[in-house]
């Protein structure tokens, strides 16, 4: 339809400008208190939490990882193990219960998630129903790292994509709401390739939603990573010492641009048409990661690289989010230091350290945690929690 | 074939109304009862005007529109623009529009929108009634479908379609409702008001 006028407003507003988070008197989210109760195999629970490291061990399978996840839950309101509802209610429990006394602002606020079987999830913040989605997640922010994170530094685009998203769409309504625009007429664009019969016209009138959408997805996810990028390379520095330096890149498949991309869509048409799906656009885009001049890390790392590698970037999303929101995010480890060396340990948990936030950690083995100060150990033994 | 009533005439009564939109099981209960618990005379108007809406109500050749008759009463209005047209997704929309009492056009009711994944094509709306009517005169069309990416997709098909004839093809405004407060308005609203602001 119509073009947008000159000197419109180019997609969501900027980001607040780059500062570092650590050490400008951010305040850190902080779990005060946390109740459990009917989460998968986590009897009555409740916790007091330490300010900075909380190291909770126990043996596989005794409930450490179940803790993380409501930690986790509670934030994203989502399982980072992909579990529905049902799962994460107890097998002999009706209803799973989530509550937390997080301080952070200039009063502790109360997050409660009540799930129960056939029923909506239930939220109350502070005793309330949230306005929307979005009330809680900028009242509530977690960065979280589990072993599944791997596949963001071995494996193809698209975990790191999402690791983007996930950023963008919590903090941005715009991005949000452009990213669920794309990917539907993405869709439709996809469908309507592979009939035999086609009207050129309805492809077209995709491309233009296309082109709009892409141009917010990729310009905001390029100043993302503007962002992000310096942070993760300083942390890949920090943590895996003198080695060969970390290189974070995004890499639009297309420039994202409204001309640029138009341009592609009609250039690929042929090849689209053949092949039945669209080629180009933001849903190509990579964030690359290379610890070799021009080789990419999914090539060419070790297993600890590999992990180095993801710890920066969650060190970095950490970062980025205490600088856009001004509060340190509450940080969560799952399984963090098993394959670290002890240097490489203890460098990690320095720059945690100055981080300043509030971490839960998750181990099978409390002595691998290389930490002699500000740390509180809880012991999980078949779903219950105790204070060593 | 009304599922697994097995007969009963009651369950049938209450799969039957839970078809309906916002009507669960435990609602249509609730109102099967209520009808069976009423005079039977309810019970025979509800069911006869039922039964014979699809007789009574036709939609309008011209602009499908519901109607009585064959043409329905705003494409028969004289003191319609009939140079000026309205496209809508559905006939409520319509309604509505008309509860504003500021368009003094016609109509075009697609009853519904492209949607690919759903499988509804081009083809499936009436398009070629629209193309027709546009030749005959129709000197100015604007396209009221949602903003939902079907709505984006058909309005700017409609666009494509009608781009050869000499027609303007204009898209309604979207942003702030009246008397909305800044303060509480959606951020992605919030943005497309300031990307389709005016000169003052």
């Amino acid at each position: 339809m119509s073009e947008p006028s000159e000197g419109a407003p180019g997609g969501p507003p900027d980001p607040a400008p780059p500062r570092t988070g650590s050490g400008t008197g951010a305040t850190p989210l902080r779990v005060e208190r946390l109740a459990t109760r009917g989460f998968r195999n986590l009897g009555e629970t409740l916790l007091a939490p330490g300010p900075a490291f909380n190291v909770i061990h126990g043996d596989n399978g005794a409930g450490k990882s179940n803790l993380l996840e409501a930690l986790h839950y509670l934030g994203a309101l989502k399982s980072f193990r992909g579990a529905k509802t049902d799962d994460l209610i107890g097998l002999d429990a009706e209803r799973a219960l989530v509550q937390a006394k997080i301080s952070g602002e200039a009063a502790p606020r109360i997050f409660r998630v009540l799930l129960e079987r056939r029923k909506a999830r239930r939220l109350q913040l502070d005793g309330k129903r949230p306005r929307s989605i979005a009330t809680w997640h900028g009242a509530l922010q977690v960065v979280l790292f589990h072993p599944g994170d791997l596949t963001l530094a071995m494996g193809s685009p698209e975990p790191r994509r999402a690791f983007l998203d996930r950023i963008l769409e919590q903090m941005d309504a715009t991005y949000a709401a452009a990213l669920s625009t794309y990917s539907k007429a993405l869709r439709s664009r996809n469908r309507l390739l592979k009939l035999e019969q086609l009207d050129r016209r309805s492809i077209t009138a995709y491309d233009a939603i296309l082109c709009q959408a892409g141009e917010v997805i990729g310009q905001t996810r390029a100043r993302l990573v503007d962002d992000i990028a310096p942070r993760a390379e300083q942390a890949f520095a920090s943590v895996a010492g003198v080695e060969l330096p970390l290189e974070v890149r995004y890499e639009p498949r297309v420039e994202p641009t409204q001309e640029a991309i138009r341009a592609a869509l009609a250039k690929a048409w042929e090849k689209d048409r053949a092949r039945g799906f669209t080629a180009d656009g933001p849903h190509g885009d990579d964030l690359a990661l290379r610890v070799r001049e021009g080789v990419k890390a999914r090539h060419h790392a070790s297993q600890g690289q590999h992990r180095a590698i993801v710890l920066a970037l969650k060190v970095a999303e950490l970062d980025v989010l205490t600088a856009r929101i001004g509060r340190v995010p509450i940080l969560l480890l799952d399984d963090v230091s098993s394959e670290l060396d002890r240097s490489r340990n203890r460098r990690l948990f320095a720059l945690l350290r100055q981080l300043g936030g509030q971490v839960f950690l998750t181990t099978t083995h409390p002595e691998f945690i290389l930490l002699e100060e500000d740390r509180v150990d809880f012991r999980v033994e078949a779903g219950s929690i105790e204070g060593d | 074939m009304h599922g697994d009533d097995g007969g009963d005439p009651i369950a049938e009564l209450v799969s039957l109304l839970a078809r309906l939109p916002s009507v669960g099981e435990r609602t249509a209960t609730r109102l099967a009862f209520h009808v069976l618990g009423g005079d039977p005379s309810y019970a025979q108007a509800l069911g006869a005007s039922l039964g014979s809406i699809h007789e009574r109500v036709v939609r309008c050749e011209r602009c499908g529109n519901y109607g009585a008759e064959r043409v329905c009463p705003i494409c028969l209005d004289p003191r319609r623009d009939e140079a000026l047209i309205c496209v809508v997704a559905r006939v409520p929309d319509l309604v509505a529009i008309e509860r504003s009492a500021t368009f003094r056009g016609r109509y075009h009711v697609l009853h519904g929108l492209l949607a690919p994944l759903d499988g509804i094509a081009p083809e499936d709306l009436p398009l070629d009634g629209l193309v027709e009517r546009v030749r005959e005169g129709v000197k100015e069309v604007i396209v009221a479908t949602p903003l939902s990416v079907e709505g984006e997709a058909t309005a700017l098909y409609i666009a494509e379609v009608l781009q050869p004839l000499e027609v303007s093809c204009s898209r309604i405004a979207s942003g702030v409702p009246h008397g909305g407060e800044l303060e509480f308005t959606d951020q992605v609203t919030l943005g497309r008001a300031l990307e389709g602001r005016k000169l003052l």
